[in-house]
Parts: structure tokens; sequence; C-alpha cells
């Protein structure tokens, strides 16, 4: 492949796939600017890769490991968080801007919260389930693990965020 | 429960970098590309590794537990072809991979020799399977007789380039073992054991009557005893042989006959006054001192002379005793 030719096929590759790859790291991160960050850092993994003249099967896939490798480097970086700190002090910066029903911004923002205080490999099974749209066999080859893992894993995210859900009504 | 996901996956779709966040971003890669760029001459590679990649881990593993699986295939293999004899499948490993890696490991010459008179060991014994063997082609017995005599023929071509070199020790030394190994041999098919023999045949036939047995039984045993008969005189006559080098080889380099077992001919006459007592190799009568085997006669007479003119250590004269008038 050709250096242009390399080039252009990474910009089509950016245009097609950022979109989904921020959103699988806002969720994952609970952060914008982080996850803008990694994002950014995921695309150029990718092009480090491709300059090398490496050609890759399974592009989607591809960017959804590099971007979950990003996520756990943050992981342990971060410090751990109570749900009240995170909805009092810090706060949601997830795009809401072009959510235009106040109600569903609230019930959002609580969404978010709740998949917040799930474990982290909960919430990554969980999230690239029903928001990136995975299937549990791609999940299990992204994250090295069994099908029958993933799926233990996001049945407990469910069943952990209908326990807090019950506890937030109750506080509330 | 359904009620959080859905709310969690109609946020999702809200959820997207802004015109300006997605411009800044593309830029912001475009100057990474251009201060890294790709190299010009990029040769192809794929992405997913090559099976054939010793770098993969997976690779390397699997690489090793194919290595290993071969070697004990190989392992097995070579086993099997231990017992094999001229016609099976496996014969031909037995000949040019087991036998030529064990030459291989025998570096000195006394190695190898020994080496040449365990082949000689090995043809021997696939002759003898081979005659015992019911139903076995004659070509394929002829085939491993000569095995067996070429074979033979190389431990005498080492034994006398012992003798070129001069080496009377490993000279004498591979003769006794081939002579050893031989006479070992004849003993498998005396007659103790050939009458078991029979009894195996016979019992094969155990279905049929007594009679109907007998009868049935004797032209395939038959067949065994002229096979095993030919054996033993190929065997007898090959051991003869071995001897009779053997005792040019000390006769040559005038050493000492060291027998503890006392099986074989002495090489000094018995010089008492009695009547000189004579074993016969290839007969197992006792002899005594009457009795002569008439066919040992002329050589015994020859040495009489020998022994009449050699003079003693002591420089007397030798009295030969006469020999006896019942020729």
């Amino acid at each position: 492949m050709k250096p242009n030719a390399i080039e252009k096929e990474f910009i089509k590759t950016y245009d097609q796939f950022a979109d989904a790859i921020f959103r699988h790291c806002v969720f994952r991160v609970s952060d914008r600017e982080k996850a803008k960050d990694i994002t950014q850092g995921t695309f150029v993994r990718l092009w480090d890769y491709m300059s090398q003249g490496k050609e890759i099967d399974n592009m989607r896939a591809f960017l959804y490991r590099i971007a979950n490798n990003l996520v756990i480097d943050e992981y342990r970086r971060k410090k751990d968080d109570s749900l009240d700190r995170m909805r009092d002090e810090e706060g949601f910066d997830i795009g809401f801007e072009s959510m235009k029903d106040i109600e569903t911004k609230d019930e959002y923002a609580r969404a978010q919260a709740l998949l917040k205080c799930l474990p982290d490999k909960y919430r990554e099974a969980l999230v690239m389930r029903h928001i990136d749209g995975l299937s549990v066999k791609d999940i299990a080859h992204l994250t090295h693990e069994s099908e029958n893992v993933v799926s233990v894993r996001i049945h407990r995210a469910i069943e952990k965020l209908k326990m807090l859900s019950q506890k937030n009504e109750t506080h509330n | 429960m359904k009620h959080i996901i859905k709310q969690i996956k109609k946020g999702a779709k809200y959820t997207r970098l802004s015109v300006v966040e997605k411009a800044a971003i593309k830029s912001q890669l475009l100057h990474y590309a251009k201060t890294h760029p790709a190299r010009a001459e990029a040769n192809y590679l794929p992405a997913v590794p090559s099976h054939f990649e010793l770098n993969n881990f997976r690779n390397k593993k699997s690489i090793s537990i194919l290595i290993i699986g071969g070697l004990l295939t190989f392992g097995s293999v070579s086993l099997a072809a231990e017992n094999t004899v001229p016609g099976d499948a496996l014969y031909a490993v037995k000949i040019h991979i087991n036998e030529q890696v064990r030459a291989a490991v025998a570096v000195t010459p006394k190695a190898k020799a020994e080496w040449d008179v365990r082949k000689a060991e090995r043809r021997l014994e696939e002759v003898e399977k081979l005659a015992l063997t019911p139903n076995v082609s004659s070509e394929i017995k002829i085939v491993a007789e000569e095995n067996f005599n070429a074979s033979a023929n190389k431990v005498e071509e080492r034994i006398a380039n012992f003798e070129k070199e001069d080496d009377s020790e490993e000279a004498i030394g591979t003769a006794e073992k081939l002579a050893e190994m031989l006479r070992k041999h004849e003993g498998v098919f005396d007659k103790k054991s050939f009458g078991k023999d029979v009894t195996v045949s016979d019992s094969s036939f155990a279905s049929a009557s007594t009679t109907g047995a007998e009868k049935s039984a004797s032209p395939d045993l038959e067949v065994k005893r002229t096979s095993i008969d030919n054996v033993r005189e190929n065997i007898r006559g090959a051991r003869g042989k071995a001897e009779e080098k053997r005792k040019e080889l000390k006769n040559k380099y005038r050493k000492e006959p060291e027998r503890k077992d006392g099986s074989l001919e002495a090489d000094i006459p018995n010089l008492s006054t009695e009547n000189p007592v004579i074993k016969e190799t290839s007969s197992r009568d006792e002899i005594s001192g009457k009795n002569y085997n008439k066919s040992f006669d002329k050589r015994n007479r020859k040495r009489k002379e020998e022994i009449r003119t050699t003079p003693r250590e002591d420089g007397s004269s030798v009295d030969a005793p006469k020999p006896n008038e019942n020729d």
C-alpha cells in the first residue's frame, strides 16, 4: 500500500468510527475530556500500525481493542470515586447539549451514575453489548475471555444496576 | 430493569463528538501522521500473524507440542522396527535409520568392530526368526541369509584391517567375539528347543483329530525342520570359519589360549606319555584313549611330527609318544 493510500484509508476510518469509539470511551470512563483523549490515542495507535504497512482484517474490532486497552490504563490511574461525589462535585460532562428534554437528561444522568458504580469488568461488558452493539462473541474476542464469562458479566451488571436503582429510589 | 438499559441506549444516541471536536481531533491526527509518515516501501505485513510466525507465543507452544509429538511418534516407530525381518514394512527403518544412528555412535575402531559383530548377530536373529515362522517365502529367507553372510564378511574385513594395522589385540578380540556369538546361536537350534517347537506346532491343530492333526501338521513341520536344519548348518559353518580365523590369528601373534570353559580345541596337544586326547569340535561324542575320529588322524600325525622335531625349552630331546596302532 502506498503512503498516500494509507493516509486516505486512515482518514476514512476516522470519519467512520470516531463517534462510536468516543461513545464507548465516554460510557467507560464517564468523563468527556478523558474520552476525547482516549479516542485520539486510539487513532494515533491505529496510524502507527497502518504506517508500518500492516493491513487489518477487522477494523472495528481492532479499534475497540485499542480503546479497551487505553480505558483499562485509565482505570489504573483513576482513584475510586463514590456516586455522590460524581453527582455533586464533578457532574457529568458527557455531551448533553443535543438533549432537548430536561427530564430525559435527568434520567440519563441517573442511569449514567448507576453505570459508573458498576465494577469495571461488568461495565465494560454491558457497554460493549448494549451501547456499542457488539455480540457476545465479539466481546469475548476483544477482551480475551470466554463467551460464557462475558454473558455472566452482562447478566450480573444488569442485576447490579437493578439493585442500585432500587436503593437509589429508596434513598430518594 | 429494561427501563435503565433503554435509558442508557437512548442517551447513547446523543453521545457523540461535536463537529468542532471531531475536526480538532482530525487535524491533530493529520499533523501526527505528517510527523510520522508511513514507510515509502512498506512491505505487506498481515494484521493477523501468520500461523508460522515464531514470535507468536501460541505458535511457539504449538510448534513445541508438534516437535515433541513428532519425536514420540518417531521413537515408537523406531522401537517397532527393531523386531522386523526382511519383508516387513518397517524393515527399512531398522536398517537405514536405527542401525545408521547406532553406527554413527561407534567412533573408535574397536567400537565399530563390536557394532559389526552385533549387526551380524541381528542378521542371524532375523534368519532364525524366519526359519521358525511358518508360511514365509523362500526368497525372503534367502535374502535374510545373504544379509547375514554380508555382515559376517564385513566382520572378517574388519579383522583383516586390524591385521594390516598390526593390531593383534583387536583382531583376536573381534574374531573371538564373532566365534562366541555364533556358538551362542548354534545352541538355539539344538534338539531340546526343537522338541518344544514341535509341541507348539502340534497344539495349533488341536481342533482336528489325533490322526488328522498328525497328517495336517507333518508337511508344515517337515518344512520347518528342513529350514531349521539349513540354518543350523549355516551357523555351524560360519562358526567353524570364525574359529579357524581365531586360531590362525593366535598362532600368528603367538598368544597363549585362555579358555575357562574348555569348550574349544586346545591349540597345544597333550604331551603326556598316555595316548593323546583329541576333542572333536563338530561332534559331541566323548573320545576315549582308544577311539579316534578317523578324520582327524592325518592332522594328529602331522602334529606329532612337529612335536618330534621341536626341541624342549631345557634343550633335551623330545621323546614323542609312539602313535597308536589302532587306526
